[in-house]
């Protein structure tokens, strides 16, 4: 029960930042940090829970933002009906391109994710129409302003609304992330993480659970697609299905704390409260700065850190909520027959 | 009734299989009937794990058909398999090492549970029967071998299988421990699981197994009870006088 | 028609040497390389500078650039990988490697950028805007110059690890580390040795690009993408493989103009790709255990 107490903190908290928070730059900017977190959490599913490094995430945002703009601006359907179907819609292509990668080991399905989002990104830029539909090409498309909108509307002048749509959002994938973990969902995610021929042994139908995982995962990054569309009004290739999100999601992720419920958000929050100061600090010189820092973070967690850890492990064990370790071995034997299968006995051809 | 009573649990009819030309399976036909523990033993290199992976569908078999409760299994994937009722043990034992012992066998006993609070009831249960209670908190990764095994033995017995293939667990354990593992064996059998072990650990063999099946270069070189086979000049000559101390 | 094959066969040849490197790397240390395409950048960049700094002319910017990339790939696998590989020795994926040389990537190329600013670079010779004229083939000089200067290297690379003491041992350690090891040979050193001759290769790519292709922190994206598909399409660790790859991605992409504009022309590679992957993982000479 006490491992709520930070959590409840935190979340009276952020109900109230709004309430201090007057200057819409600096809400905005808050708006992109928690958007960050969401998006993060959301590829975690798939990159983290399932180990499967998705590097192209990206391109079920562009799916997620494409979907509803165009079919508000064809169907005149909200954005938030919009967001469902864009959801859906990516979580049935990430199945559909899931289901030949997944059979690919982990350094091929990483490629075959970048060549499918480059791919898809250059697509978006260069094909300016399919039949009546309009699709911007590389300039992109304009969500409608919509005079004395609603929150109905998924559109505010003000930044505020915004802030407790993504707030909302961000609880429920952190929410969807901690039951997935320990549910028989994540207890397969991890074993077929960690021997993926153990647990088919175990009745695992492997190609099944990283399917599941995968549709979740792009469900959940397609309305953060969405969101993001709403917030700046404007859905463009470049950005919404570029490497530099992808990029963004994984590393994030991965310096918080990859395959953990909180990680990702921790590191989000970290990384992007860092890179957003030093902007405003440094001016708007290069827009590379962020991605030094998080390039940075990145190789330093992976060669200081255990395989797996990120800041959220020492940042728990400071709080005294890691789980115990219980490492006493019983015997010094050394373990000869029963090492677990490790790239050693792969090496050995 | 004595059809039923006499059709074997397991049985593989002539399988084959060869690996670029490498034959590691040849014409091996065998049959097991419930409640038995058989036992197949072979030099290194024989083809015993190949026939093994056979069997829990890791690898399939050029021809043959391996039959399971009268259902044709040949080629199934093993997670059907296991949902089926056949369990195994590796040789290298595969625990789940960022995990607690509890954890590792939860993920067996979901097999045939969706309820996370049942898994890890059943869990619980077989952790204390194998002797694992002190350690269920334990990080799999921090466990000693013989642990080890029984942890990789828990995580199987968790999915309830009707029959279990154990792929040399004796491996690397003292005489004592051997005999520990030798009454543990007995008594899953008793509990109702047929079982199908690889090994080398003759003492075993001898105490344990009804029928032994030897092989060779991937082929059936003797057939019978262990008494039987140990005379047996062929696989007398297999082993070349190089007996097992155990 | 033919002029496009011959246009596809020119830049291919380039393409061939960017992943002779990458496949190289793979194939003696199993590391999947995701920074080779901004490394090809640093490259460019070493040859621009010392173009411009050191009065070089194009070409011999190879005196510096081949040690220079050397030195870099040898330290980057001593202080960065080997290190990280090490510590994933019992993790089964070793997802950590992967990330590593991502973030790597990320980190290289917005330093550049911060550094170099987002303007493109280019080098001005001679020969920039000279072409040659074969029968009915028109060949633009600098990329003529490229394929053989790729030819040389590949042949001069082949030799070496065919003929030569340390490309033995590179390539036992390639097949059987542990054995080598056992056999006193010190595979770490061999390793740093490996991925800085896989880095060399690859500078000697950048110089030989430098006269006709703007110079960028983010070229080596679309460069790393090709050299990805081009060695997965030869098989991972094949060297025959890199060199029949990078040539036929060069004429895919050079002929398909004929029906698709150029700027779809990548993706049509890319999607093509794709689908081979799905169909074949292990490639057209890589072998089945890699997939």
């Amino acid at each position: 029960m006490k491992k709520f107490i930070p959590i409840g903190v935190l979340g009276l908290v952020s109900i109230l930042i709004p309430a201090f928070v007057d200057n819409q730059y600096i809400l905005h900017s808050i708006v992109m940090i928690l958007l960050y977190a969401y998006l993060s959490t959301s590829w975690n599913i798939v990159g983290g829970f399932a180990g499967q490094l998705s590097l192209g995430h990206s391109s079920f945002m562009a799916i997620g933002g494409y979907t509803s703009t165009l079919l508000a601006i064809h169907s005149g359907l909200s954005p938030w009906i919009g967001m469902l179907v864009g959801g859906c819609a990516a979580a049935f292509v990430a199945v559909l391109v899931g289901i030949p990668s997944f059979r690919l080991k982990g350094a091929y399905y990483s490629l075959a994710t970048i060549a499918f989002a480059e791919g898809l990104s250059m697509l978006l830029q260069t094909v300016k129409r399919i039949g009546p539909i309009d699709l911007g090409g590389a300039e992109g498309l304009r969500v409608a302003s919509i005079p004395d909108a609603s929150i109905l509307d998924f559109q505010s002048l003000s930044k505020v609304p915004y802030y407790y749509i993504i707030l909302v959002f961000l609880a429920i994938v952190v929410f969807v992330s901690w039951y997935i973990d320990r549910s028989k969902l994540g207890y397969y995610l991890t074993a077929l993480k960690e021997d993926e021929d153990a647990a088919k042994a175990l009745g695992i139908n492997t190609q099944q659970v990283k399917l599941i995982a995968a549709g979740l995962s792009a469900f959940f990054t397609a309305l953060g697609g969405t969101f993001f569309v709403q917030l700046i009004r404007y859905v463009e290739p470049a950005t919404i299905a570029g490497i530099d999100l992808s990029t963004q999601m994984v590393f994030l992720a991965v310096v918080g704390g990859m395959g953990t419920v909180f990680g990702p958000l921790v590191g989000s929050i970290v990384l992007t409260t860092l890179a957003t100061i030093t902007q405003i600090y440094f001016g708007g010189s290069s827009s590379g700065l962020h991605l030094i820092i998080y390039g940075t973070a990145v190789v330093a967690v992976i060669l200081f850190m255990p395989p797996g850890h990120g800041i959220i492990h020492p940042i728990l064990k400071m709080l005294g909520l890691a789980e115990k370790d219980g490492a006493n071995k019983s015997d010094g034997r050394l373990n000869e027959a029963a090492a677990p299968s490790s790239r050693k006995d792969l090496v050995r051809e | 009734m004595s059809n039923i009573e006499n059709m074997p649990l397991l049985k593989l009819e002539k399988l084959n299989k060869n690996f670029g030309g490498l034959v590691v399976t040849k014409d091996i036909s065998m049959s097991v009937r419930e409640g038995q523990i058989f036992g197949i033993i072979g030099p290194n290199g024989a083809g015993k794990s190949t026939l093994f992976n056979e069997i829990s569908g890791y690898v399939r078999p050029d021809s043959g058909t391996i039959t399971f409760q009268g259902k044709d299994i040949t080629g199934l994937p093993p997670y059907r398999l296991c949902k089926q009722g056949i369990g195994r043990t590796f040789q290298l034992v595969k625990p789940f090492p960022s995990r607690t012992v509890l954890d590792n066998v939860a993920v067996g006993a979901f097999a045939r549970t969706s309820s996370r609070h049942v898994a890890l009831e059943n869990a619980e249960r077989i952790v204390h029967q194998l002797g694992l209670g002190r350690k269920i908190g334990v990080l799999a990764k921090n466990l000693g071998i013989v642990d080890r095994k029984r942890l990789e033995l828990a995580k199987a017995l968790a999915t309830q299988p009707k029959l279990l293939l154990l792929d040399e667990i004796l491996a690397g354990l003292t005489p004592s421990e051997v005999d520990q593992a030798i009454g543990l064996i007995r008594t899953i059998r008793d509990s109702g699981v047929t079982i199908v072990m690889i090994e080398h650990v003759m003492r075993a063999v001898m105490a344990l197994c009804e029928h032994v099946l030897v092989i060779n270069y991937g082929q059936r070189i003797a057939d019978g009870t262990p008494a039987e086979v140990i005379e047996h000049p062929e696989v007398i000559s297999a082993y070349l006088g190089s007996e097992h101390a155990a | 028609m033919l002029s496009l094959l011959v246009q596809g066969i020119l830049i291919g040849s380039i393409y061939g040497l960017i992943a002779l490197g990458l496949t190289l790397i793979f194939g003696i240390m199993r590391v999947i390389n995701f920074a080779h395409g901004t490394l090809l950048m640093v490259s460019m960049y070493i040859a621009f500078l010392s173009v411009n700094t050191l009065g070089l002319s194009p070409y011999l910017t190879l005196i510096v650039v081949v040690p220079a990339m050397f030195g870099i790939g040898y330290l980057i696998n001593m202080a960065l990988i080997q290190p990280v590989l090490n510590k994933e020795s019992d993790v089964r994926e070793p997802i950590g490697a992967l990330v590593l040389t991502f973030g790597l990537s990320v980190l290289l190329e917005n330093v550049f950028l911060a550094v170099f600013g987002p303007n493109y670079h280019s080098i001005r010779t001679s020969f920039s805007n000279e072409t040659v004229q074969i029968g009915s083939v028109i060949m633009p000089v600098p990329k003529l110059y490229a394929f053989l200067l790729a030819s040389v290297v590949t042949v001069l690379f082949y030799l070496f690890l065919q003929k030569s003491e340390m490309g033995r041992v590179i390539r036992a350690v390639g097949q059987d580390r542990n054995t080598a090891l056992l056999m006193g040979v010190n595979v770490p050193f061999v390793f740093n040795v490996a991925f800085g001759i896989g880095l060399a290769v690859l500078g000697t790519a950048g110089v030989a690009l430098v006269p006709f292709y703007n110079i960028h922190p983010s070229i080596g994206n679309i460069f790393a993408i090709k050299a990805f598909v081009t060695v997965l399409l030869g098989g991972l660790g094949s060297i025959p493989g890199a060199i029949v790859g990078g040539l036929l991605i060069g004429i895919v992409e050079s002929v398909c103009t004929l029906w698709v504009p150029s700027t779809l022309s990548s993706v049509v590679v890319l999607y093509a790709f794709l689908i081979f992957l799905f169909i074949r993982p292990a490639g057209l000479f890589g072998s089945e255990h890699d997939a």
